[in-house]
């Protein structure tokens, strides 16, 4: 009994390390690939791997496909760089995480001309670095132009007018108790808000000595911060506005049991919000807000989704031209007819299809009063978020009582601690 | 015969007083499971923000996606595969170790047993990027039987409570088989371990329950790669992803967990009473 029981475990050891032992060696001449792609879109990217293993018959591929979002690309990347995808998907924030850990390839020869030939300037450029007088280096093929924000409304309750200005939004919604949900505590909301009145920061790098920020300029503090604050006030102090803690799935919740009117997102949840709203799904640019007597058109955060090219991989002219595959036009076509992706090719932007839906529209009004999310300080987020948080939580205020300090303190305050 | 009667009264008030107080106490112990299981029959795909807690149309909707769309099944096979070789490891190494510390003598003895517990002291996973490290020369990352390894590598340094209960046994049964000339491990399977039945199954539930919901060496070893995820990286995966959770996962999350947690209620069920006999046993001699 006990001999069976020991000879079973020993056996049952060696068929386990046997059989891990012929993975890692077998399928000789494969060309072996691993592909990272977003959790939501797994199907349609293996539908995209096995149509670009149909589009080379005369190779034979083993592809992989694992799970990473494109907002923790540099986080999945870093743990071990070797060892990560061959191709990954990263949003065009990531850039200089994930150039400080030497996680992305440089792109050159045909692949960059294609990449030229058919995106976005601008697409482009933020997957790039250019620093003194040398050429530019890319490093992302795009895919997406869809990380940016705007405008979800029900339109049995705002009509198309409504939503044009932030103060008929408010008292529609007042009026008719609805909610509004815009996370005015998540810094990337935040942010716009203070774009809007002209804040800006800038970053300066050493290239030299990867990535080291030298230099933060920022101004948030300046007149143009008391605007946005008194801004952020107007919309956080009705009583339309859904709180703090607004997120993705508080608004997609909120649409679907009708507490919300209004919500501020992305394209990612736009399909959960028009199966909830039907024909009353509406979407639009940002509304303007008046606070120092003119309209002033709200702005937003925008960013690029790209496909990057591991160095380290094995194999990496094969990885890029998975990367190419998975970024050209057929594929973003496809993408933004299963989950709205908007692409960042110019000719799939131009489609009738695409160019005439309204949350490609919207998205597309939006970027044209947006501030691409690229060389963003990285002690950004925290004091911005907290700030907006303090205007929620009216702890400060235009006109301080005891218990209040002012926007201006405050400002300064979330200012020094950006710059460290 | 007065006297008797009041005291039978201001016993029945006690008894009343606490056992509300024990059904109030229980009620709050059982609320979370109670919502996971509610929640995971909403048909709609309001997500975990929605202020209400019936659903407004019943479904078993979750649990149909959750095994059609998912790798739901991949990783709870992964994660049985896993929790039962472990189990399996540990409970050899844990009974053997102790009865090597509570009956034999020898030199290292007691500075063993303090290095084990100082060493237990330390949450496993501060060693977690090393041993990544040594994992990935060897190539057993994003791999079942690398994980395998990892949770049954330190199995030895749970012998304490074990071992508490093997020195309850008396010592005179060893010596008298001895007598008979009985050998060292016929005396530890023949006379031991029938009398250590309680703590044998103790050592089987710890031994299963923590690769089951274990999460941090799990995600750290498979990192991305889904057809090697444990249900707890898998479920996360799910979190990470605000697509996904605008379109029911939230309930199909709920699911997850009311399937997940079948295998260990069954087990307590089945095991409860050795279980309390093991701890309260292991613990009469530290």
């Amino acid at each position: 009994m006990k001999k069976r029981l020991v000879s079973l475990l020993v056996c049952g050891v060696l068929t386990a390390s046997a059989v891990a032992g012929l993975t890692a060696c077998g399928g000789g001449d494969k060309i072996k690939l691993t592909v990272w792609g977003s959790a939501a879109q797994q199907e349609t990217l293996k539908q995209m791997v096995a149509k670009f293993e149909e589009a080379n018959p005369d190779k034979k591929y083993d592809i992989k496909i694992g799970i990473s979002e494109e907002q923790f690309a540099y986080e999945d990347v870093q743990r071990d760089p070797d060892s990560a995808a061959d191709v990954f998907n990263f949003s065009n924030d990531q850039l200089i995480p994930l150039l400080r850990v030497g996680g992305l390839a440089r792109i050159g020869g045909t692949y960059l001309e294609t990449i030229k030939a058919n995106n976005d300037e601008r697409a482009i450029a933020s997957g790039s670095i250019k620093y003194g007088t040398d050429d530019e280096k890319v490093y992302g093929y795009p895919f997406s132009s869809d990380n940016g924000y705007y405008l979800y409304y029900d339109k049995s309750v705002l009509s198309e007018t409504d939503v044009e200005k932030l103060e008929t939004i408010i008292s529609v919604c007042e009026s008719k108790g609805k909610k509004i949900g815009w996370a005015l505590d998540d810094p990337w909301y935040t942010a716009g808000w203070f774009f809007t009145f002209g804040c800006d920061y800038r970053v300066d790098y050493d290239y030299e000595q990867n990535f080291k920020e030298t230099n933060i300029e920022i101004n948030f503090n300046n007149e143009g911060g008391i605007l946005a604050s008194k801004a952020m006030a107007k919309l956080a102090n009705s009583k339309a506005f859904a709180g703090s803690g607004t997120s993705n799935s508080t608004i997609t919740t909120g649409f679907e049991t009708g507490a919300y009117a209004v919500g501020v997102s992305g394209t990612w949840i736009g399909n959960s919000i028009k199966k909830s709203l039907g024909d009353n799904y509406g979407v639009c640019k940002l509304p303007t807000v008046n606070v120092s007597g003119e309209d002033k058109q709200l702005y937003s955060y925008m960013g690029y989704k790209l496909f990057g090219v591991n160095p380290h991989s094995s194999n990496i002219k094969e990885a890029h031209n998975l990367a190419a595959f998975l970024t050209s036009s057929d594929m973003q076509k496809l993408r933004f007819e299963k989950h709205l992706t908007g692409p960042s090719d110019k000719n799939v932007a131009a489609l009738d299809a695409v160019k005439n839906d309204p949350t490609f529209a919207a998205l597309d009004a939006q970027n044209a009063f947006s501030v691409e999310q690229t060389s963003v300080p990285s002690s950004f987020w925290s004091p911005v978020g907290s700030y907006g948080m303090n205007i929620i939580d009216k702890l400060v205020s235009d006109n301080p009582t005891d218990e209040q300090i002012s926007y201006q303190k405050q400002l300064d305050a979330m200012v020094k601690k950006i710059k460290g | 015969m007065k006297r008797y009667r009041s005291k039978k009264v201001s016993e029945r008030i006690s008894l009343t007083l606490i056992y509300t107080v024990l059904i109030i106490i229980s009620l709050i112990w059982l609320i979370p499971f109670l919502m996971l299981i509610i929640l995971s029959f909403r048909g709609e795909t309001a997500g975990m923000s929605a202020d209400y807690l019936f659903p407004k149309e019943w479904s078993f909707n979750s649990y149909v996606r959750l095994f059609t769309e998912t790798k739901f099944l991949t990783w709870y096979g992964n994660t049985m595969l896993v929790s039962i070789v472990v189990t399996v490891f540990q409970t050899i190494i844990v009974l053997m170790t102790s009865y090597a510390l509570s009956r034999l003598r020898f030199k290292m003895r007691k500075p063993l047993m303090n290095l084990m517990l100082i060493l237990g002291m330390f949450p496993g996973f501060l060693s977690m990027t090393a041993v990544y490290f040594v994992l990935r020369e060897i190539g057993l990352t994003q791999n079942l039987l690398g994980l395998i390894l990892v949770y049954s590598a330190s199995s030895a340094m749970q012998y304490y409570i074990c071992k508490g209960f093997f020195d309850t046994i008396p010592k005179s049964l060893d010596e008298a088989a001895r007598i008979d000339g009985a050998s060292r491990h016929t005396v530890f399977l023949k006379i031991i371990l029938p009398l250590a039945k309680p703590i044998i199954i103790y050592t089987i539930l710890t031994a299963f329950i923590a690769p089951w919901g274990e999460y941090m060496f799990s995600s750290f070893i498979m990192q991305n790669n889904p057809d090697k995820y444990t249900v707890a990286v898998g479920m996360q995966s799910w979190l990470n992803n605000a697509t996904l959770m605008s379109d029911g996962y939230f309930s199909i999350f709920c699911a997850a967990a009311v399937i997940v947690s079948i295998p260990i209620t069954a087990l307590f069920i089945w095991l409860q009473r050795y279980y309390v006999e093991g701890i309260t046993g292991g613990s009469v001699k530290g």
